[in-house]
Parts: structure tokens; sequence; C-alpha cells
């Protein structure tokens, strides 16, 4: 009697063990090979610069992967990184989509510019009238392609603009600018940012001075261009392109941000880098509510120092330059599937 | 007849095991207690020894800061960042630093500039990237070498005498030792002007471009040792009110002799120690009140610079029978500080604890439990033995409410329990009555830290 019920409880198990098995999923692989787009069963890849740094990293529209890595430039080719060799060292770069097609407008630290052709595989140097200390940033309007250059120093610095892909350039202001974003629709608005953040609304004729500092950038999404988010370590501070700060918000978070960057698919998705200095910990974090709430991401990130952030055009894929880790890539499709909420550790 | 006498062992068994299970879930602490089992106590203090070890790691990197000749702070080499602290810098040159709370940010402002700076908050102190400040603040010259950050802007370097060639004494503020460095120039005692007014609570200025030296507003009369304000204590007691301050300059002698031991826990014995630590506040009487109705004396690890607007309270704790004891005047991590500041972290709490509250305890924790040996001797020198925890509460964690740190503290605690616990915690004083009738039903009694330490033949 116990013999037979025995097996009918066994048989049971067995049942809902088939069950299961049939409706689990298999787990997302780490680090499969090749370029990141090749398939889309994966959560992390590393794409290379193991054990080294990775200090910017860019995605074009059609899925090319650029790299800063120890003041080099390098283009991810057929899962396989090519260096665009030049003899000096570059601080920064930007490739815009707009204007002269594949043109790398990269900074020196030697405050010169070096224009890279993808094309051509050449750089040639561009003397914009910067003092001989590193070029901060270069970036460009997404909707005209105006290349802008900024430079800080204690020697002194300035904005400058350049058109006809880095044929011409016009210095706009001498305030040292260390941060620059452009309205991704109308080119007139711009923001740049020194000690305090400057705000244009004529394309750089005059500026007015927002009272906040943004040392982490300014960034406006593209779905809704008609806030700018000036980001400062604890968190962003909200404004309307007339300067009005509408908000302030403050994340929480155990550490200062090392850097944030817009899911461009999603009005709400944000990606965070994290760092404590003083204990040496940190790594990705991840908010779906606008920044109310973030997500540790934890794994390949945990404890890493992250320099840079960029999402591929869909906002699929997020990309992201370590310190002493190399570049990585996170499937976000998987992270959605898979991630557990932080709770900010209190020290006594 | 078997079968039932069976059914009732299997059953005396099972409910002798779930009262078991259960007992030794609920009082785990004091099941466990003595044995390495009791996995909470040995986290806790494993918690204090990593935290400990990972600090003097994370700080090993360091330069001392001189602005124009003068020493004002340390700075750390972070991931190959050298951070400095901005205040003391930026003060140093004339700036004005306001913190913004909204933000967490700092706002520099000097004549028509303004900045607004991200910081690093390290235990309440601001460091920025040196090149950040560098551009800032736009610094002259910065040039690093050895452990050493030589910043110069403006003004002329300030000429230091080199204090080896100088006779070196010991001075000591009622009996608590207040430095080694003093030295005698030119016939008269210098002591560290700095160092001398922190110890009284007050403010020290160094402005790197005139060359002068402020006590609150004061300026003071210094001649540079070492790149640091000296003065003669004739001089500086006229800036600071000292009352009925005993002084004594002896020749320096190097410290030695046996450390006292580091009380972590009580003796094995049926008490608990509750600790209070932190700012005097708005809590602090709520807090007294629940402590009073229960008929409580517990033990208060005071930061100093909450004294003097809070006098009213500290002299009620101490009326009401509880201890005032010292958790350092700023709250900073020691690992941070030199020995010199140490002791005037310590000296300004002991010398306020007393005058408004009478009395003080002769009890130092470090806050958040960093501490090394040196530390030890510093409060030794001062006469105050150490005291860390043997039971965290949690209620550090503004997360954790009453009921989390009611379940924390009566699940772990054990024989001889110094348990910590916060001012300025509603959840805390929530929590209290629980905590107080759970272990008195378990037949605890309840002890200041001056008890205790008599318990284990101390003090």
């Amino acid at each position: 009697m116990i013999g037979k019920k025995m097996i009918f409880v066994l048989m049971g198990f067995m049942v809902i063990a088939f069950l299961t098995a049939c409706r689990r999923n298999t787990p997302p692989v780490d680090n499969p090979p090749g370029h990141p787009q090749d398939d889309t069963h994966w959560k992390w890849k590393q794409l290379g610069f193991e054990n080294g740094s990775v200090e910017k990293v860019q995605v074009t529209s059609d899925g090319r992967v650029f790299a800063l890595s120890g003041g080099k430039l390098h283009l991810l080719e057929g899962g396989n990184w090519k260096a665009a060799h030049l003899d000096t060292d570059i601080s920064t770069f930007y490739l815009s989509e707009k204007g002269v097609k594949g043109l790398i407008v990269a900074g020196g630290f030697d405050g010169k510019l070096y224009l890279y052709s993808i094309e051509d595989s050449s750089w040639n140097v561009v003397e914009i009238g910067a003092i001989p200390e590193p070029i901060d940033i270069v970036t460009a309007s997404p909707s005209t392609g105006e290349i802008y250059v900024g430079q800080s120093s204690k020697y002194g610095g300035g904005l400058w603009r350049g058109t006809g892909g880095g044929a011409k350039w016009e210095k706009l202001t001498d305030i040292t600018v260390r941060g620059i974003a452009v309205h991704p629709e109308d080119p007139e608005i711009i923001y740049m940012v020194d000690k305090v953040t400057y705000l244009s609304t004529d394309g750089g004729k005059s500026w007015a001075k927002v009272e906040t500092g943004a040392n982490y950038g300014v960034l406006i999404h593209p779905l809704y261009p008609e806030t700018a988010y000036l980001a400062y370590a604890q968190g962003v501070v909200s404004a309307r392109h007339d300067g009005t700060i509408t908000s302030q918000q403050q994340f929480y978070l155990p550490g200062g941000m090392t850097r944030l960057e817009f899911n461009p698919a999603s009005l709400n998705e944000w990606a965070l880098g994290l760092w404590d200095y003083p204990s040496g910990v940190g790594g990705l974090y991840y908010s779906f509510n606008g920044g109310g709430h973030w997500l540790e991401v934890g794994e390949k990130m945990k404890d890493t120092r992250i320099l840079d952030l960029c999402f591929d055009k869909d906002g699929k894929t997020l990309y992201m330059g370590t310190a002493d880790n190399g570049l990585w890539a996170l499937n976000v499709e998987e992270l959605k599937k898979d991630s557990k909420i932080t709770r900010c550790s209190v020290m006594e | 007849m078997k079968k039932t006498i069976t059914i009732l062992l299997i059953a005396t068994i099972a409910c002798a095991g779930f009262i078991t299970a259960r007992r030794l879930f609920n009082e785990a602490g004091e099941v466990l207690s003595g044995t390495r089992f009791n996995w909470y106590e040995s986290k806790t203090q494993s918690e204090i020894e990593n935290g400990n070890r990972f600090a003097q790691e994370r700080l090993s990197k360091k330069y001392h800061i001189f602005v124009n000749g003068i020493f004002v702070d340390i700075g750390y080499d972070w991931d190959g960042i050298i951070y400095v602290p901005i205040r003391s810098i930026s003060d140093s040159l004339n700036w004005i630093v306001n913190w913004v709370p909204d933000l967490g940010m700092i706002q520099l402002v000097k004549d028509n500039q303004e900045a607004f700076v991200d910081i690093v908050n390290f235990f309440g102190k601001g460091y920025v990237p040196l090149d950040r400040l560098e551009d800032l603040l736009s610094l002259d010259n910065v040039q690093i070498h050895g452990g050493n950050i030589e910043i110069h802007k403006g003004g002329g370097i300030h000429q230091s005498i080199d204090s080896r060639k100088l006779p070196r004494f010991s001075f000591y503020i009622n009996g608590m030792k207040m430095t080694d460095n003093a030295v005698q120039y030119q016939g008269e005692k210098l002591i560290p002007s700095r160092i001398f007014a922190l110890s009284f609570g007050r403010v020290f200025r160094y402005d790197a471009m005139g060359g002068h030296s402020y006590i609150d507003s004061s300026r003071i009369h210094a001649v540079f040792v070492d790149g640091s304000a000296y003065s003669t204590l004739e001089h500086l007691k006229a800036f600071v009110d000292t009352g009925g301050t005993d002084f004594e300059f002896s020749e320096f002698t190097p410290d030695t002799g046996p450390l006292l031991p580091v009380i972590e826990k009580g003796p094995g014995e049926k008490v608990v120690a509750l600790t209070f630590d932190d700012y005097l506040g708005d809590k602090v009487n709520p807090l007294l009140d629940v402590l009073d109705q229960c008929n409580v004396k517990a033990t208060f690890f005071v930061i100093g610079n909450s004294i003097e607007q809070n006098a009213d309270v500290l002299k009620e704790l101490v009326n009401r029978g509880h201890q005032a004891a010292n958790h350092t005047w700023d709250h900073y991590n020691n690992h941070t500080l030199t020995d010199d500041e140490i002791r005037a972290q310590l000296i300004s709490t002991r010398l306020f604890t007393e005058k408004y509250g009478g009395q003080s305890a002769p009890f130092f924790r470090p806050p958040g439990g960093y501490y090394n040996d040196n530390m030890v001797r510093i409060a030794q020198n001062a006469g105050m033995q150490t005291v860390l925890w043997s039971l965290n509460s949690t209620d550090a964690d503004p997360q954790n409410n009453a009921k989390h740190i009611k379940r924390v503290v009566t699940q772990w605690v054990h024989p001889g329990a110094i348990v910590t616990m916060h001012t300025g915690r509603d959840a805390t004083i929530e929590a209290l009555p629980g905590i107080i009738e759970n272990l008195r039903d378990r037949g605890y009694r309840f002890v200041t830290i001056s008890e205790m330490a008599k318990m284990q033949g101390g003090e």
C-alpha cells in the first residue's frame, strides 16, 4: 500500500520536474564571441582592453563601436580592434553622424584637434587657438552636426564651434569649458559647464548663468527635449531652457556619480556609474523610473569604476568603459529580466 | 502500550526540539555565548577589524599639504587620483566655503567668482581631485614630491624653523597630553597654536595669502615651525577662554609602557551596557525619559561640537545619572587625523563635557570603530580607556525600524554585551522599552560602562 503511494508521489514529482524543465529559459550566456549585435541571447560581453582602462566609448547608429584607451583611439571592426595610429595621445573624441561622414574629431593633450577620416584612415591636425593644455570635451549639435570643443584649465580655455567638417572655427567664449550639450532639435540652445552652468538660447552669442553646477554633464533626452538634466555627483537638477530650475533630485546612493547616461529609446531608463573613492567600491546602477529608484546591477561591474557609458541607438545594449577592467557590453533586455533592488548602506 | 510510549517519547523529543530551536532562534546570542558559533558577535568584531584594515589600506598613500609653505591638511591617493580636502585649502586662500545640503555640493565664493563643486564625502570631510582644485582656485603652482603636496598661490613662501634644531617638550592640558611637539625657541616655550585652539573648541584659520593666523576672527602672533603656527601659551590664553585649566610642560619622553585593554564586552555575567553615540539634540530628552521610566542608566558617547548649544541636554543627562563619555569633537575618521589632531578632538570634547555637564566618564569610543593601538595610547594619555561594542543594534541604518532593532538586540544579546545605539533616532526610542523588558525578563541587569569596567577590575 505504502509502496503504491510512494510510486504515485514519485511520479508526481517527475511530472512537476518535467514541466519545470520545459518552462525554464536557458540562462543567458556570458561573453559569447563576436560583436554584441551578432546575437541576442547574451547578458555580458567583454569587448577587449582586459586589465586596461577605457576612458570614452561611442557607438554610431549603424552599430560601429569606438573606444579611447590609454590616449589612443580604437575602432571595433569584425570583432577585432583596430588602432587609429597617431603619434600623440588624445584626451577625448567625438564622431558626429551629421555633417561630414565618417569624421572623428579628437582633442589632444596639447590643445590641438586631430581629425580622423575613417574612410582614409588618416589624421589631420587643426589649430583652433586653444592653449597647450588638454581638450576637455568634443561634441556636436545633433541637428546640424556643428562641432563644439571645450577646454578648461587654470591657464584658461574656452568654447569653440567648428563648421564644414572642422574646416572653419570660431571661438564663442573665453569662459573655461568642461561640459557642453546642444539641444537635439534646436541648435540655438546650448549649455556649457565650467565652475557653474551657462545657457545660450541664441546659438552662443550670449550666455546666462544657471545657478547650479553640472560637473557630470548636461543631459537632454531626445524623447523629451524640453528639459535639461544637470548632473552632479549625488543627483540631477532639472531645468527648463529658459534657465529656470524646476526640481532637484538626490539619488541617495552609496557613493558619487562617475557617469550618467539616458537610454535613448526609453524616457525613464537611466544608467549610472557609481564610485566611492574612500572605500574603493561601486559599480553600475540602472533606473527604470527616471532616477527614483536605482538597481545595483553588480555582477561583472561590481566594484568596477566606470569611466564612460553609452547606449546603442535602440537602447538595447549599454557599453561601459571602465578603469582597469576594459570595455564591456550589457544586454539591457536581459537586465530587465534579472535585477535586484539595492539598499543604500549607511555607515555608523 | 508500547505504541503509546513510543508516541509519547517522540512527542516529548519533538517538543524539546521545538523549544530548543525556538530558544536558539530567539536567544541565539545567549545560547551561543562563549562559543565560536555566536556568529553575530564574531561578525561585529570582524566588521570593526575589517573596517580598520580597509581604512588604513585606503588611507595609506597620504600627502601632507602645504599652502605657501604652511601645513594645512592631509590628502590621499585613491585609485590613482589625488584627493585633497577642499575646505581647509580653500579657506586658507580666503574663499568662502558654503555647504549646499540640498545638492550635497560645496559652493565656493570669492569676490565675483563662484563655483559649485562636487565632493567626495568621507566622514563629514569633503575631498576633491587635486587637479580640479588647481583649476578651481587657479593655483599658481602645485608640486608633489615625496609625501608632500606644495601649493603656491599669491603671497610668498613662509619660512619655517626646523624643529630638529630646537629642544622639544610635551605639553598637557588638565593632565591630558596635547602634544609632544612643543618647542623652545629664542628662550620661550612655544606650542602649536592650531592644536591649542582646537583643544578648546575654537576655530583656527590660516591665511596663506597674508601669512597670518587667526583664532576665531582674532589675528594671533605666531612663528612657523615645520610648517605649523606656534605661539607662547601666554599669548594664546589672551584669545581663548581657558578658565581654571591647568597647563604643564614636561620633558619629551616617548610613550612606552603597557596599553590599557580596549573594552569590547563585559564579564560573563548577565549584565548589559546600553550605549548611545553621537550628537546631543532634541531627541535626547525623550530618550532619557524612556530610560528613566525603565530605571536604566546608560552611557552616552557624545560628539563634542554639539555640546555648547545643547548644554541643558547634557546637564539633564548627567543629572539623571547617566554617563557622558567621549566620541571626539567632529566625528571624523581618526585614521585621517594627525596624532595632535586626535588629541585635540579628545581634549576639547572632554573639557566641554566637564564644563557643561559637570563631569566626564573616562571613556572614548572612536567614531565608526576606526582605531589602532596608537589611538588607544593617545586616549590613554588623555585619561581615557577605549570602548567599542559587542552588539550592533543596527539602528544607524535609517531603514531599520523599531521592530528590527528590537529583534536584533534581543536575539543576539549575550552576557556582558555592550550594545551600540544612537541618539537622534525615533526608531531607537520606540524599540527601547521592548528591549529592556525582554532582557529584564531573561535576568539581565543594566550597567554603565564604568560599572562594567569595575566588574572587570578596571577604572
